[in-house]
C-alpha cells in the first residue's frame, strides 16, 4: 500500500477539543476586550461630536472627526493650564518617591535586623487606610501650614499617599537581585553608593520605570485630594474636568475632550514603558 | 550584611609571623540565629600560598572566607592581610579579588566592561585598563568575547570572565568561593591544572574554598580541613592523606573513603585485634594516650595488596561480594566480622559526639571494606581469596574522640 492512497489523516478527537477551548478562549479574552476598550471608545469618539451630536438618543458609532472640542477646550478654558500643573505635580511627586522609597527599600532589602518583616508590613499598612479618613486631618495641617492651594501640597500629598507602594515594590526588586553581584562590586572595590549607582541601579532599571508609572498615574488621575486642595489656578486636570459640568448644562463633548487629553499621557507612557512594565512586575520571577 | 560605617584607619598592627600573607587569630563566629559558623579559628597562611578551605556544607568554611573578604563582620578576632589588621575594613578596603560560586557578573555590563571594572573604580586611565584587559583577555583566551555580555557566554566562559575580573588588577590576596563547581567534570579538571598555572606564574597568595577533597588535594600547597566550625587539621594533602589528625580528616579525604572499623588495642599496645585477627604493631609506631582497650582501626582502600611482598606482611582472609573494575584497578568489596564506627565521629556534624555509646558485641557485627586491588589479582565475587596490607599504613583511633592515637610510621625507602 502506497501512502498516497491513504485518506486525509482527520483530526482526532483530542485535537478538536483543544480546538474549540482554543477559540472559547480567543471569545473571551475578546469580550473583556470589549468592555475595557468600550467606555474610551465611547469617550473619544463623544470628544469628536458636537454638542447636539453628544445628545443624540441614538447615538452614532461613527463619527466624521471634529477636532473643534480640542481647541475650545485648550484655548477657551484654562485647561492647559490645569494638565500643566497635573504634570508638574505627577513627575515631581513620582520622582521624589522614587528617591525616597528607593532609600528606604534598599536597607529594608539588603541589612539584616530584627523586626524587618514587621517594618515592611508597618510601611504597607499605611496604604490600607482610605484616603478618605485622611482627608480633614491632612487639610487642616497642610493648612497649617499654610500650603492649601499651593500645588506643593499636592506634591507632598501624593508623595506620601505613594511612598508606601514605591518602598514595597522597590523592596522586591532589590531583594530579587541576587546580594554577590553587589558584593563582587564591593570586592572589586566600590563602596555602597558607587556601588548602588553603577550595579544596582541599572539591573533594577525596570523595577523602577514599572514603579514610577504606578506613581505617574495615581497622582496624574488622583480626584479628591486634588478637588479639595487647589484653589483655582492650581486646579489639575482630574479637577478641570468639573467645570464642565455647570448647573446649566452639562457640556459632553468637551468633558470627553478634555478627559482625551488627560488619558492620553498615561497611554502614551504606558505604552511606551510596557516592555519595561511586565518585565519589572515580573522580575525575579524567573532567574 | 552589615553596614561598614566606621572604617578605622588606626596604626596597622604588624603581625608577628613576617611571611604572613594572611592571618586568622582567634576568628568566631555566631550568626544572629545563634548557629555557630566558626570556632576560634586560627590560622596562618603564609605568603604566596595556595591554601585550600575543604569540609563537607555548613562546615564553616565559606563563612571564614566571606570573612576574610569582609562580607560578613566576625564576632570575635581579628584577621590580618599582608600584617595589617583589616578586621574592622570594609571589603572595598581590603585589596582582594574574589570569584564566586555563581561568578558574580554584572549581567548589564559586556565582557570589557566586567573586566575594567575594578580598575576603573581604581581610577586608572583608559589607555591603562585597555591595556590590563587586554592582558588578561589574551591569558585567559577572552578576547574574541570582550564585546559579548554575560548572558551571551556559556558557563566554561563566564567562569573565566569572573577569574579575569580577579586577575585583572594586583590585589593582595585571590579569594575564590567553589569557583568550578557550575562546571561540568571534563572542564573542572582543565580549570583546575590552569588555576594551579596562574597561581604558580603569578605567586598570589590564593584561599580557595571547596566542598571537593578531590580538588583540595590537587590544588592545595596545604589544605584547611573543616567541621562545624572547628579547624580539625591544617597540612600539606600528602600529610592529610597519610598522617590524619583525627578519625574525621581521615573519613574526608581519599576516594574510596578509607576502611574503618572497631578493634581491639591489647595490652601494652603490642597487637590490635580486628575481627579475630591479631594484628602486631611494630616497636616504631608508639600508641599514645591509650593503652589498651577498644579502639578505631582504619586501613586505606590503597593500602591492601594481592600479594604479600616486604611492604605488605599482614593478611586478611575475605570473601568478595562485589568487585568494580576501573580498568587497572578493581575495587574489592567484602564484608569482616567486626562493629561499624560511630557515625557521630565521621559525620559532618560536630554534634553528640560526647554521647557515643560503643557498639555492644550482642549486635549482628559486619563492617563493609573496600580494597583498591591490581587488576592481575583476578579475584572473583564468592571465591575466599586474601589481602595483603602493612602495620605501616595502618590508623588508629581513640574511641571515644576519634584522635590519632598511632604514631605515623618512619618514612621507608624500600629498595626499588
Amino acid at each position: 500500500m502506497t501512502s498516497a492512497t491513504l485518506p486525509p489523516p482527520r483530526p482526532t478527537r483530542r485535537l478538536l477539543r483543544a480546538r474549540i477551548l482554543t477559540l472559547i478562549r480567543a471569545g473571551a479574552a475578546l469580550i473583556v476586550s470589549l468592555m475595557f476598550f468600550a467606555p474610551i471608545y465611547w469617550m473619544v469618539l463623544t470628544a469628536f461630536k458636537s454638542g447636539n451630536e453628544a445628545f443624540n438618543a441614538t447615538p452614532s458609532l461613527i463619527v466624521w472627526p471634529d477636532f473643534g472640542n480640542f481647541s475650545l477646550v485648550l484655548t477657551q478654558s484654562n485647561f492647559g493650564l490645569a494638565l500643566s500643573t497635573s504634570l508638574f505635580v505627577a513627575t515631581t511627586s513620582t520622582v521624589f518617591c522614587l528617591i525616597l522609597g528607593a532609600s528606604i527599600a534598599y536597607p529594608l532589602a539588603r541589612i539584616k535586623m530584627r523586626g524587618q518583616k514587621h517594618i515592611a508590613f508597618w510601611i504597607l499598612s499605611l496604604r490600607i487606610i482610605p484616603p478618605i479618613a485622611v482627608i480633614i486631618p491632612l487639610f487642616l495641617l497642610l493648612r497649617s501650614v499654610g500650603l492649601t492651594g499651593s500645588i506643593w501640597s499636592l506634591v507632598i500629598v501624593y508623595t506620601y499617599m505613594n511612598l508606601p507602594l514605591t518602598v514595597w515594590l522597590l523592596r522586591g526588586f532589590f531583594a530579587d537581585l541576587p546580594a554577590e553581584i553587589e558584593e563582587a562590586s564591593f570586592v572589586d572595590g566600590a563602596g555602597r553608593f558607587r556601588t548602588f549607582i553603577g550595579v544596582t541601579l541599572p539591573l533594577t532599571a525596570p523595577g523602577f520605570i514599572a514603579t514610577a508609572l504606578l506613581c505617574f498615574i495615581f497622582a496624574w488621575n488622583e480626584f479628591l485630594f486634588a478637588n479639595i486642595l487647589t484653589g483655582a489656578a492650581t486646579r489639575t486636570a482630574p479637577v478641570g474636568l468639573t467645570e464642565y459640568v455647570t448647573p446649566v448644562s452639562v457640556e459632553w463633548n468637551k468633558i470627553m475632550a478634555a478627559g482625551t487629553l488627560v488619558v492620553l499621557p498615561v497611554w502614551i507612557g504606558a505604552l511606551a514603558a510596557q516592555r519595561y512594565l511586565v518585565r519589572g512586575l515580573t522580575l525575579g520571577a524567573v532567574k | 550584611m552589615t553596614a561598614h560605617s566606621s572604617i578605622k584607619e588606626g596604626t596597622p598592627r604588624v603581625s608577628k609571623t613576617k611571611a604572613a600573607g594572611i592571618e586568622f587569630s582567634a576568628v568566631n563566629m555566631t550568626f544572629a540565629d545563634g548557629t555557630t559558623a566558626l570556632k576560634s579559628l586560627d590560622l596562618v597562611i603564609e605568603e604566596g600560598e595556595f591554601v585550600v578551605f575543604v569540609g563537607p556544607s555548613g562546615c564553616g568554611k565559606s563563612t571564614a572566607l566571606r570573612i576574610l573578604a569582609g562580607l560578613e563582620q566576625a564576632t570575635g578576632g581579628t584577621i590580618a592581610i599582608k600584617g595589617r589588621d583589616v578586621t574592622d575594613l570594609g571589603p572595598q578596603h581590603r585589596d582582594i579579588a574574589m570569584v564566586f560560586q555563581s561568578y558574580a557578573l554584572y549581567p548589564h555590563k559586556t565582557v570589557y566592561e566586567n573586566l575594567a571594572y575594578p580598575l576603573k573604580i581604581r581610577g586608572l586611565g583608559k589607555a591603562a585598563i585597555e591595556t590590563a584587559v587586554a592582558g588578561v583577555a589574551d591569558l585567559l583566551g577572552l578576547a574574541a568575547l570582550l564585546q559579548r555580555k554575560p548572558g551571551a557566554l556559556s558557563g566554561g566562559q563566564r567562569q573565566r570572565v569572573a577569574m579575569g575580573r580577579a586577575l585583572v588588577r594586583n590585589p593582595k590576596a585571590f579569594l575564590m568561593d567553589e569557583p568550578l563547581s557550575n562546571l561540568d567534570a571534563a572542564l573542572r579538571v582543565e580549570m583546575r591544572g590552569e588555576i594551579r598555572r596562574l597561581h604558580r606564574r603569578l605567586g598570589v597568595t590564593t584561599v580557595y574554598v571547596t566542598h571537593d577533597q578531590v580538588e583540595a588535594m590537587t590544588m592545595g600547597d596545604r589544605v584547611a580541613v573543616l567541621r562545624g566550625g572547628e579547624l580539625q587539621q591544617f597540612d600539606a594533602p600528602q600529610r592529610l592523606y597519610e598522617q590524619p589528625a583525627n578519625m574525621f580528616v581521615a573519613s574526608f579525604i581519599g576516594s574510596p573513603a578509607i576502611n574503618l572499623a572497631m578493634a581491639e588495642l591489647g595490652a601494652g599496645s603490642a597487637a590490635v585485634t580486628l575481627a579475630g585477627n591479631a594484628i602486631p604493631l611494630p616497636p616504631s609506631r608508639r600508641v599514645e594516650g591509650q593503652s589498651a582497650g577498644p579502639v578505631m582501626i582504619g586501613i586505606r582502600p590503597e593500602a591492601f595488596s594481592y600479594r604479600r611482598d616486604l611492604e605488605h606482611d599482614v593478611s586478611l582472609t575475605i570473601t568478595p561480594d562485589l568487585i568494580e573494575s576501573l580498568g587497572a584497578e578493581l575495587l574489592v568489596h567484602f564484608a569482616i566480622p567486626a562493629a561499624s564506627v560511630p557515625v557521630a565521629l565521621t559525620s559532618s556534624a560536630k554534634s553528640a559526639v560526647s554521647q557515643i555509646s560503643l557498639p555492644g558485641n550482642a549486635r549482628e557485627v559486619s563492617t563493609r571494606f573496600v580494597a583498591k586491588l591490581d587488576a592481575r589479582c583476578a579475584y572473583a565475587v564468592g571465591q575466599e581469596a586474601t589481602v595483603w596490607f602493612s602495620t605501616d599504613h595502618l590508623m588508629l583511633f581513640e574511641a571515644a574522640t576519634g584522635r590519632t592515637i598511632l604514631a605515623s610510621a618512619p618514612m621507608l625507602k624500600l629498595p626499588v
